[in-house]
């Protein structure tokens, strides 16, 4: 009975307290309820903004650690190249021993050595001296001619078999020669040698003249200088003189003397 | 018989018309292509003059003469020098007189022939204007297209390099 009494005391006296705690109560459940909602898109957003935020940051912080410890950047992967050179390394070497493996088998012969030795005599490569036995072409001289320099005028000529128009080939060689020598501005140099297919155009020069032979076959270097010296001394002993005393006739036959006698010697 | 040879150059504006011109005087052997790629193409004629057989190899070169894309090293060497100019072009012969001063240089003891060109597209009454605009005697009118004058000019040329009276 005195405890209904006191209720009914308490609900009179705190009646708007307990409605107000109620509300408040909802108030904070309510919110509660909201917080949870939302809570992930807050996260996320945060996350976003920190990234933006940082990146420049990150960026720069990175490079300047980059600069600063190269050598620790290095030493870290170093290692890992060092594996991958070393792998490419052994598979290259491993090819290089079964290429001299091969090598050997053929080298240690008593032919190989006598070759070997001939190349050292004429201080030609070994390669050369193989290479020359191989050809099955032999160096043949096919034509010569003798050029005025500036005019790109024939004055002598020597051939094997009929050519075209051995006045026009004296003047475009002479157009290539210069047109050469001026794209590169090669005044001091010139050129010396033309290469197409199987032929070679040896070019010897001499002061108001140039010599050029056609050659086929294998020309290594030693055939190059032996012909380069062949055109000189006919340079210094035919060409060497007044203009007028120079015939045409006279020069392709003295260039046919000798040089019927080198393709002979080659045969 | 004398054989002599010799190098004639031909030169002068571009589109005057001298690879017309050899064409009509020289079975070509050579394409045209030369032309464009090392910038001269070169040609052979033989003629009989009296007792010699005289050799014209002649460079056909192209552009313009004080281009820098040309060697002057084309022109080095040459005994005879055909300037060509194009009759209804006037610009062609604006600096006809400073253009073969200057190849006169680059040649000694040049023989000069003076080319006005493309007679077919002008009038008669225009050549003397040309002339009086080209300081320079204009040694032949030719045409290229018809063939006229072609031939004389060259062997008028030919006679010159060796002397002979023209």
């Amino acid at each position: 009975m005195q405890d209904q009494l006191m209720l009914k005391i308490k609900d009179l006296l705190l009646a708007d307290e307990m409605k107000k705690t109620r509300a408040l109560e909802e108030e904070i459940k309510r919110l509660k309820q909201e917080l949870e909602t939302l809570q992930p898109k807050i996260i996320s957003k945060v996350e976003q903004n920190i990234a933006e935020i940082s990146q420049p940051i990150i960026e720069t912080k990175v490079k300047r650690e980059l600069r600063e410890s190269t050598d620790t950047l290095i030493e870290a992967i170093y290692p890992l190249l060092g594996k991958l050179i070393k792998k490419y390394i052994q598979v290259e070497l491993e090819k290089l021993a079964d290429s001299i493996d091969k090598q050997l088998d053929r080298t240690f012969s008593l032919e190989n050595i006598k070759k070997q030795l001939i190349a050292l005599w004429e201080g030609v490569s070994y390669k050369q001296i193989v290479l020359r036995e191989a050809a099955v072409q032999r160096v043949e001289v096919q034509e010569v001619y003798i050029i005025e320099q500036e005019s790109g005028i024939l004055v002598g000529k020597y051939s094997v078999g009929k050519i075209i128009d051995q006045d026009l080939i004296a003047g475009m060689l002479t157009a290539i020669k210069a047109f050469i020598e001026d794209a590169f501005n090669q005044k001091t140099g010139s050129l010396d040698m033309i290469e197409y297919g199987t032929f070679k155009i040896i070019i010897q020069n001499s002061y108001k003249f140039y010599l050029a032979a056609v050659v086929a076959g294998t020309v290594d270097s030693k055939v190059k200088a032996d012909l380069l010296d062949i055109l000189l001394n006919f340079a210094s002993k035919h060409l060497a003189k007044p203009r007028e005393e120079l015939t045409e006739e006279h020069l392709s036959k003295e260039l046919a003397k000798i040089f019927n006698q080198y393709n002979e010697k080659n045969k | 018989m004398k054989k002599i040879s010799k190098k004639v150059v031909l030169a002068g504006n571009f589109g005057v018309g001298k690879t017309s011109l050899v064409r009509k005087f020289v079975y070509q052997k050579f394409s045209d292509e030369y032309l464009s790629t090392l910038g001269v193409k070169i040609d052979r004629k033989v003629l009989h003059i009296g007792d010699t057989e005289l050799t014209l190899v002649i460079w056909d070169i192209a552009g313009e003469v004080n281009g820098s894309k040309i060697p002057t090293s084309y022109f080095l060497g040459a005994s005879g020098l055909i300037y060509v100019i194009d009759l209804s072009r006037p610009s062609t012969y604006a600096n006809v007189q400073e253009e073969i001063t200057y190849l006169e240089g680059l040649m000694e003891d040049v023989s000069i022939c003076l080319i006005a060109n493309k007679l077919d597209l002008v009038e008669a009454k225009d050549l003397t204007h040309t002339q009086q605009v080209v300081k320079r005697t204009i040694d032949f009118f030719t045409s290229a297209k018809t063939g006229e004058n072609v031939n004389e000019m060259f062997y008028f040329l030919a006679r010159k390099l060796l002397q002979v009276p023209t």
